[in-house]
């Protein structure tokens, strides 16, 4: 069972981003569930988004404490909530920022400069997608082919097609990184 | 509302929300009445 | 929470994906009236609430109930304010425990999807004529996202079928309906009452059964049973089942037994699956102050003449997550006795 955490604020899209990574991994033959922090969502508040996959039908319905895999969609949250909660030391985090983020007990750091794919593709600073292809680079545990048959699912047309590009961009990028 | 394009006579990822919600789809119901709601266009 | 249900539903509306009627209402008070009006009329109508909004429209409950019209709500559990609360319990559905309503209990979203369309079935029944109410946990199912099969309208026809009320509001044809129920009748009428719900037991299982032969899904009509008999059982309602189920696979002798009926409170279930265990652990997601939980003071009813030990955990509450260690918990202080409070002021559990 892989448990993944996606952090971001409130309207940045991190619990879209779940469902759409939940539907990515049911595309790849996997069951996945998909849900949100149990707080009040305020636009620009702190926000959390989980999934949960495994192989066959999950029964436990608990919130997650110890993922593998923390996303963070936002840079200034590094200083606002603790992004590793929970973490082993061999987990990943997956950080959009152009930054360096500095020393923390999870040994597998991935800095990714998706604000600035997320404007030249998309237009706007919308990241949560394209992070979804820098976590299939970074963990191997998603095709992208079902990363954009699940942004095609979630999103309106016009929508899904830029975004699905800014996570192939993402995708692109972080795999050199990850074969350094 | 959240834009999702639902396959019928096949799986997929729903919540329990939209579960209910087809369940009475499905069932033809003729009226729904609720506070508070907001027609979606 | 329950607005998602129904924005959902008002999306299907306005696309063509639905030939119904929104009314938009000004309380929940309102939508039980006019879900009452509707199906009076001789329509399914439907509407989905919870928490305030539930306590709000519950003089309208038994007026539903009380004229046998089989409206069908879907209810998203969600704990009773104040303190002001959106999280998961079931005090709304407990708190209307004897309005009169079928309630059944979901544990995933499958299961809400399938429940919700047996309750048409369920309620409409000739035996029954009552109103359902679909119940799911607020967060923890409503907002979890998961493969459901959706079944395409033409599948399920032959199951769920077109409403036939043997009786409606016809100007053609008048009739009185919810008059009053003087003292030398009103007892008849609840007698009547009850019997059409205990003859909902039979045909929610005889339904279920049928969904399970048609399309290969069923939850054990009343209630479902994961390694009965056993020396000590577990009984819940809801999502927490699934943790549940996932936990005993680590232990022997360990049983579920999941009440998906509430109302009818599926009693002999209750003891034949109870029969031979030592210890019963009850989980209660709300409290009757005053007393114990609810599930925890009926299961004690059914097992009045049972010689096990029955321990009460209220747990939960308002959205208070239940994970694998509770359940352990629960397990390590099954041969109590009374109730224990789980995981309160940090303590795992406590008087």
């Amino acid at each position: 069972m892989i448990e993944v955490r996606i952090h971001g604020r409130g309207g940045q899209g991190a619990v879209t981003a779940s469902q759409v990574l939940a539907m990515a991994f049911f595309e790849d033959g996997k069951w996945a569930q998909a849900f949100p922090a149990f707080g009040a969502e305020r636009r620009g508040s702190p926000a959390m988004s989980f999934v949960r996959v495994d192989k066959k039908p999950i029964l436990i319905r608990s919130q997650v404490y110890h993922p593998q895999y923390a996303l963070v969609l936002d840079p200034t949250l590094l200083d606002a909530v603790n992004v590793c909660k929970g973490m082993e030391c061999c987990g990943f985090i997956v950080v959009n920022t152009k930054h360096d983020i500095g020393e923390m007990h999870v040994t597998n750091r991935y800095t990714v400069d998706l604000d600035t794919i997320a404007m030249k593709v998309i237009g706007r600073k919308f990241v949560n997608l394209a992070m979804l292809g820098a976590f299939s680079a970074v963990s191997g545990a998603v095709s992208m082919k079902a990363i954009s048959k699940a942004i095609r699912l979630r999103m309106e047309p016009k929508v899904a097609e830029k975004n699905t590009k800014a996570a192939k961009m993402a995708h692109e990028m972080v795999k050199k990184e990850v074969s350094k | 509302m959240a834009f999702v394009k639902f396959r019928y006579g096949r799986k997929n990822v729903i919540s329990g929300s939209d579960a209910c919600a087809i369940g009475a789809q499905l069932a033809g119901v003729k009226v729904i009445a609720a506070y508070p709601i907001t027609p979606q266009k | 929470m329950e607005t998602l249900v129904v924005e959902r539903l008002a999306q299907f509306v306005n696309n063509g994906e639905l030939d119904a009627r929104m009314i938009k209402v000004e309380s929940e008070h309102s939508a039980c009236s006019a879900a009452f009006g509707a199906q009076a009329a001789g329509v399914r109508a439907f509407s989905a609430t919870n928490s305030q909004g539930l306590a709000l429209m519950n003089e309208i409950l038994y007026i539903m109930s009380g004229a046998r019209l089989p409206a069908v709500f879907g209810i998203v559990n969600r704990a009773m304010s104040s303190p002001i609360n959106i999280w998961c319990d079931h005090s709304d559905t407990m708190g209307c425990r004897d309005t009169g309503w079928i309630q059944l209990y979901c544990e995933s979203a499958q299961e809400i999807l399938d429940t919700t369309l047996q309750a048409f079935r369920i309620g409409e029944h000739k035996d029954v004529l009552l109103p359902v109410m679909v119940c799911f946990d607020g967060f923890i199912l409503s907002h979890l996202y998961e493969p459901v099969y959706i079944p395409t309208r033409t599948e399920v026809k032959p199951f769920v079928g077109k409403y036939r009320p043997h009786v409606k509001l016809d100007p053609d044809k008048p009739v009185t309906m919810g008059p009053v129920g003087m003292p030398d009748s009103y007892m008849e009428f609840k007698k009547q009452q009850a019997e059409a719900m205990e003859a909902a037991k039979k045909v929610i299982k005889d339904v279920d059964r049928e969904f399970k032969r048609r399309y290969g899904r069923g939850y054990g009509g009343l209630v479902e049973k994961v390694n009965i008999p056993a020396k000590t059982i577990i009984i819940a309602l809801g999502s927490v089942c699934g943790t549940i189920k996932e936990v005993i696979k680590k232990h022997k002798n360990i049983g579920l037994l999941r009440i998906r009926s509430f109302r009818p409170f599926p009693e002999k279930e209750v003891k034949k699956a109870c029969a031979k265990a030592e210890n019963i652990c009850v989980i209660d997601r709300a409290f009757s102050f005053g007393n114990h939980g609810p599930i925890f003071t009926e299961v004690n009813s059914a097992l009045r003449n049972c010689n096990a030990t029955i321990t009460g955990f209220i747990a939960g509450l308002g959205g208070r997550d239940i994970t694998p260690d509770d359940i352990e918990n629960v397990i390590k202080n099954a041969d109590e006795g009374g109730t224990l409070w789980l995981d309160v002021f940090g303590k795992g559990v406590s008087r």
